[in-house]
């Protein structure tokens, strides 16, 4: 703990220590354009304050803040490896007045992408999984251990994890960027996250996704309903297919909307000629 | 029942401000927010069961990138409500909450959308160099913001929960049916939206695997996690030493050579081609 701290002086622990309580207050005023830039900027304003904290230093403090509240998007729950990185960038440009302070812009733009990939995955996609997986059954008969230990065990690593990559990404400052991106260290992480999701969502679809066809073949004695007919070929073959069917709608650019009414109608109208 | 629609549209605009504010502890996924309004109506035990049901439905809803698949609060909020309130049964309200979940998008939009229209405001509100103020500017903003959800499910259940009551029981069979169907089917494009997000053709089997696995063994999902963890450190740690070795062998001086492969490979390899 103290080594995550080694070198700083006691001015800035207490600044970071205030970013870190800040960094939960991600989404205030989260809009389309700005997402998580306002929590940011807020986030970010005790910090800066420090660095330019005279009135002559308006200019630059209102530059520094602005910086920040453009938009924004990574993952809650690493937030901090931002925020650290970019309070270490604005030091060096607040103490060497050559400091190009449109590269922190650039970094900005860089590494959300990226971490927004992991972080997703990660916390998103397979962390808040497994603890559904582990408190969901107790919620589901009925005790209150379910949502508590969920919010618990969930938010735990989020609250954690932050406080060391805030101290980690602040004193390793942009040489993370030459040893993480350049290395290609994200894209060997962005590949594990990949495969992590991927696999997670196939097993959600497995789980929570369904074709609740009522359409029979054949009639009598011999009558089989089309499901079982094509769970035959293969369990759960039309969720996968009706899966992989929206995404291609989506990356065609249909609208999210759109496809949730049509599923509706089309659910309601195979109703009545029962299909469903 | 005013007194109660207020508590239960009170409890689901506290639970989501608390989400924005405190770290995205995930208080508007129902498991959280189901229990949040049963308590907010002195019936805990219902809103855990509705909540429950209704994370397992949504269990592939996820906010990313801004946007967001289904209206998890709110339906879980009006779920709630309407078996607390109106006393209507834990299947039908789940039934209702499901729609509910994907109209309530809307809502999600419309307050994004309004924040929007109030960035503006929020950097005037900068210009001004006053901390306390903009503090107060962006909190009180979230806290307003917000309230959208509040009035949406206090006026439904004020307005609506008799009228949802009898208008549910009206329905020809087949609505229910097809509305329930739809019910089924919808957390496919919740899926398919994160699919987009992750799917490379290469990768593609670990989707089939994941899905495999549950179909044929019927295994808990944590059991897939476990899997899908191990599958994804055994790829890292393999490409990691693979790396070591390509470096190693270019120290060696067998550099010119390996320098071209390592590049080649790191070409058709590069995640992003």
């Amino acid at each position: 703990m103290s080594k995550l701290k080694e070198g700083l002086s006691k001015e800035e622990i207490t600044h970071l220590n205030r970013m870190y309580w800040r960094s939960n207050a991600y989404g205030l005023c989260f809009s389309y354009d700005r997402q998580e830039g306002i929590g940011l900027q807020w986030g970010m304003y005790d910090f800066i304050r420090w660095l330019y904290p005279h009135k002559e230093q308006k200019e630059q403090r209102l530059d520094a803040l602005k910086r920040h509240g453009v938009f924004f998007n990574i993952t809650a729950y690493i937030i901090t490896t931002g925020m650290g990185l970019f309070a270490s960038l604005e030091k060096k440009a607040a103490e060497d007045p050559n400091f190009d302070t449109s590269s922190i812009n650039a970094v900005k733009a860089a590494i959300q992408g990226p971490l927004s990939g992991i972080g997703d995955s990660i916390f998103l996609i397979a962390w808040r999984v497994v603890v559904t997986g582990i408190t969901l059954p107790m919620a589901m008969q009925g005790s209150p251990l379910g949502f508590i230990l969920f919010l618990l065990l969930f938010n735990l690593p989020s609250f954690v994890g932050r406080y060391y990559l805030l101290f980690a990404s602040y004193k390793m400052g942009s040489t993370i960027i030459e040893k993480a991106f350049d290395n290609g260290i994200i894209d060997l992480l962005i590949k594990g996250a990949t495969i992590m999701g991927l696999t997670m969502i196939g097993a959600m679809v497995a789980k929570t996704v369904n074709v609740p066809l009522a359409v029979v073949l054949g009639a009598g004695v011999e009558a089989v309903p089309l499901t079982d007919a094509l769970d035959g070929i293969m369990p759960g073959l039309l969720s996968v297919l009706l899966t992989l069917g929206t995404m291609k709608l989506l990356q065609k650019k249909v609208s999210v909307i759109w496809i949730t009414v049509g599923i509706f109608a089309l659910s309601i109208l195979g109703a009545l000629v029962g299909i469903f | 029942m005013v007194v109660q629609a207020f508590l239960a549209a009170l409890a689901v605009w506290i639970g989501c401000v608390i989400e924005w504010i405190a770290g995205y502890p995930q208080t508007m996924r129902p498991i959280v927010m189901g229990p949040l309004v049963g308590l907010a109506l002195g019936d805990l035990q219902t809103g855990i069961l509705i909540g429950a049901q209704l994370e397992a439905i949504f269990l592939g809803v996820v906010a990313v990138g801004g946007s967001v698949a289904a209206e998890t609060a709110t339906a879980s909020g009006i779920g709630v409500g309407l078996a607390v309130i109106f006393k209507m049964p834990i299947d039908q309200a789940i039934a209702v909450a499901i729609p509910v979940a994907y109209i309530g998008v809307v809502i999600n939009s419309l307050q994004y959308s309004l924040a929007t229209l109030c960035t503006p405001l929020v950097d005037k509100v900068v210009e001004r160099d006053n901390y306390k103020l903009y503090t107060f500017t962006v909190f009180g903003l979230t806290v307003l913001l917000n309230g959208l959800r509040f009035l949406g499910i206090f006026f439904a259940l004020v307005l609506g929960g008799d009228a949802v009551v009898g208008f549910i029981n009206g329905l020809p069979s087949f609505v229910m049916s097809g509305i329930t169907a739809a019910g089924a089917m919808l957390p496919a494009v919740g899926m398919a939206v994160l699919l987009s997000m992750l799917w490379n053709n290469k990768m593609a089997l670990y989707f089939l695997l994941g899905f495999s696995i549950i179909k044929y063994l019927d295994v808990p999902i944590l059991f897939v996690a476990i899997i899908a963890v191990f599958l994804a450190s055994v790829e890292i740690i393999r490409d990691m030493d693979l790396r070591k070795k390509l470096d190693a062998l270019k120290e060696l001086g067998v550099s010119a050579k390996v320098a071209k492969a390592d590049d080649k490979i790191n070409e058709k390899e590069g995640f992003f081609s």
